[in-house]
């Protein structure tokens, strides 16, 4: 079996590199485009509350350790919680990562 | 060619048999070692320069990490190239540029008034250096073993795991003594000299030093002697791109850091949710590092002896298999107990791949495979810090995360299941073609 599967070439390369090559690069983007697209309602949503009431500062329900995490990538500008920010358009990564996944 | 001296030849029969015994091979070895440990420390103690940098130029932190993540992809892109050029012009030389550049950019760190001056000197020049120690010096180490690799595989790897253990304590130590810039500096400085006296005993084979490799025996076919050959390196890397092998080691280490990297990024912040302090969490994840140790350094002499697609598909699948634990890990105990299985597994997925190379490849020049297969590691060190993120931002926990890490475990398992079997190797003519070809041009 394992020579069967070796010899098998898509492109010139082994059809098990491609297959996991391929399925890292469609989960990354499904997942990174899913989050954009996240953070992106979660900004507008943010703004509309900050609207509503304007004095309920860094008490936002979302605040966690994985945004913290998220924030130490570079997302994150006060590295005190989500970097939702204040307006609902999207930041560069989110915009390429919603441009490359077709379901999102 | 050289012969063999006689010294050499009659030393390599009174060893006949023996697993350990006096040889240069161990000065090599502790070169690698420590040149890995001390190339790599700044790195590993990042953590410790946020706070400084944070307050000094009210960088957000965001900001100040970002260099941490260009220092990660620019290492790994780098890594073929690094293997490569270790190739091409031998390890020591490569060791030379990598100091060189190590040194070029701690002192330009150490002088930074912008973000993008961090982003250029941290994360471009000494991401590159970072690849240059990581990548040539592994196959550099291959040529002074001609049996008993493991071993020497297993203290180098064990370097890989004790540097992130003592790295943080000294580098904070340092900056806490003399100041952020003047410890940039300082380190650059110090961390260079070791480096220098270092590549002042490091050789690239045995031939350079006149005497055989480790676990040579009279009657052994002899190989290469040669200064590093760009043709010799060249063929053998056109005829290597065919083997299946090449490709499959690189993915099977892309999924296998994928696994390791979500659980060592957010062992921390899960614990944290889980009702420990930040210091109990940082302490599960220092223990995991100390259990790794043990088996970065048993992994690779028990590929030696029981097999290797055998130990790193055991080793694999724990990884994976020993995660399915944190989805009911609670306590402190319970966490410990974890960080204790689990490093068992992590410090156990790295360790094949010297020896898988030297399986398949024999004594060819394996820079430039190694370079591939540190290229996926890289991607997927980076891949698995960055995806937890934005799944706790979709799902508000970490199970999907870890799900993740089970299944690219499991897949590098399987993966490794179906690489060409060990027992021969995969371009065995090759130095044969090399002497015909060689021949009609002239070589």
């Amino acid at each position: 079996m394992e020579s069967r599967l070796n010899d098998m070439r898509i492109l010139g390369m082994p059809v098990q590199f491609v297959t996991v090559v391929a399925i890292s690069l469609a989960l990354t983007i499904y997942f990174g485009a899913w989050a954009a697209d996240a953070r992106i309602d979660a900004r507008a949503a943010q703004s509309a509350g900050q609207g509503a009431q304007q004095f309920d500062f860094g008490n936002s329900a979302s605040s966690s350790a994985g945004s913290r995490l998220t924030g130490a990538l570079g997302q994150d500008a006060t590295g005190t919680g989500p970097a939702y920010g204040n307006a609902s358009e999207g930041q560069a990564w989110e915009k390429m990562f919603l441009f490359a996944c077709p379901l999102h | 060619m050289a012969r063999q001296s006689e010294p050499s030849a009659s030393s390599a029969r009174s060893n006949y048999g023996r697993v350990i015994y006096p040889h240069y091979v161990w000065v090599i070895v502790t070169v690698i070692a420590v040149m890995q440990m001390v190339g790599t420390s700044i790195r590993m103690a990042f953590g410790v320069f946020i706070e400084p940098l944070e307050q000094t130029f009210q960088w957000s932190q965001g900001s100040i990490t970002l260099a941490y993540a260009i220092s990660s992809v620019v290492t790994a892109l780098a890594s073929p190239f690094a293997g490569w050029f270790g190739d091409r012009y031998g390890a020591r030389k490569a060791m030379v540029v990598g100091t060189a550049m190590f040194l070029l950019g701690m002192l330009l760190t150490g002088f930074i008034s912008t973000i993008w001056e961090l982003y250029l000197y941290f994360g471009v020049l000494l991401g590159v250096a970072q690849a240059i120690f990581l990548v040539p010096l592994i196959p550099a180490a291959m040529y002074w073993f001609r049996r008993h690799l493991g071993i020497g595989m297993g203290l180098i790897m064990a370097s890989w795991g004790l540097g992130p253990a003592l790295a943080a304590v000294v580098v904070s130590l340092l900056l806490e003594g003399m100041g952020w810039q003047n410890g940039f500096i300082a380190l650059g400085v110090g961390s260079a000299a070791i480096m220098f006296v270092l590549i002042g005993l490091f050789r690239d084979t045995p031939a350079d030093k006149g005497i055989q490799p480790y676990g040579y025996r009279p009657g052994d076919v002899e190989v290469q002697k040669r200064k590093p050959d760009p043709a010799r390196t060249k063929l053998f890397n056109g005829y290597m791109r065919k083997t299946a092998a090449f490709w499959n080691m690189s993915s099977i280490h892309f999924l296998g850091c994928v696994g390791h990297a979500i659980i060592l990024v957010y062992i921390v912040p899960l614990a944290v949710k889980e009702g420990l302090t930040l210091v109990q969490a940082a302490s599960v994840l220092t223990v995991l590092s100390a259990v790794s140790v043990l088996t970065r350094i048993a992994v690779p002499i028990m590929c030696d002896y029981i097999g290797t697609r055998t130990v790193m598909f055991v080793f694999f699948a724990a990884q994976g298999i020993l995660v399915v634990m944190l989805f009911w890990t609670h306590d402190l105990w319970m966490f410990y107990l974890f960080a204790v299985i689990f490093g068992i597994g992590y410090g156990g997925e790295t360790g094949g791949f010297p020896i898988l190379n030297r399986r398949y490849y024999g004594h060819a020049p394996t820079g430039s495979p190694y370079g591939v297969q540190m290229l996926g590691a890289g991607l997927g060190m980076a891949l698995g810090g960055w995806i937890g993120g934005p799944i706790f931002d979709i799902f508000g926990s970490y199970d999907v995360a870890l799900w993740i890490s089970i299944a690219t475990s499991l897949a590098g398992a399987l993966n490794i299941l179906v690489l060409e079997p060990t027992d021969k190797l995969l371009i065995p003519d090759w130095e044969a073609e090399e002497a015909t070809q060689g021949a009609s041009a002239g070589d």
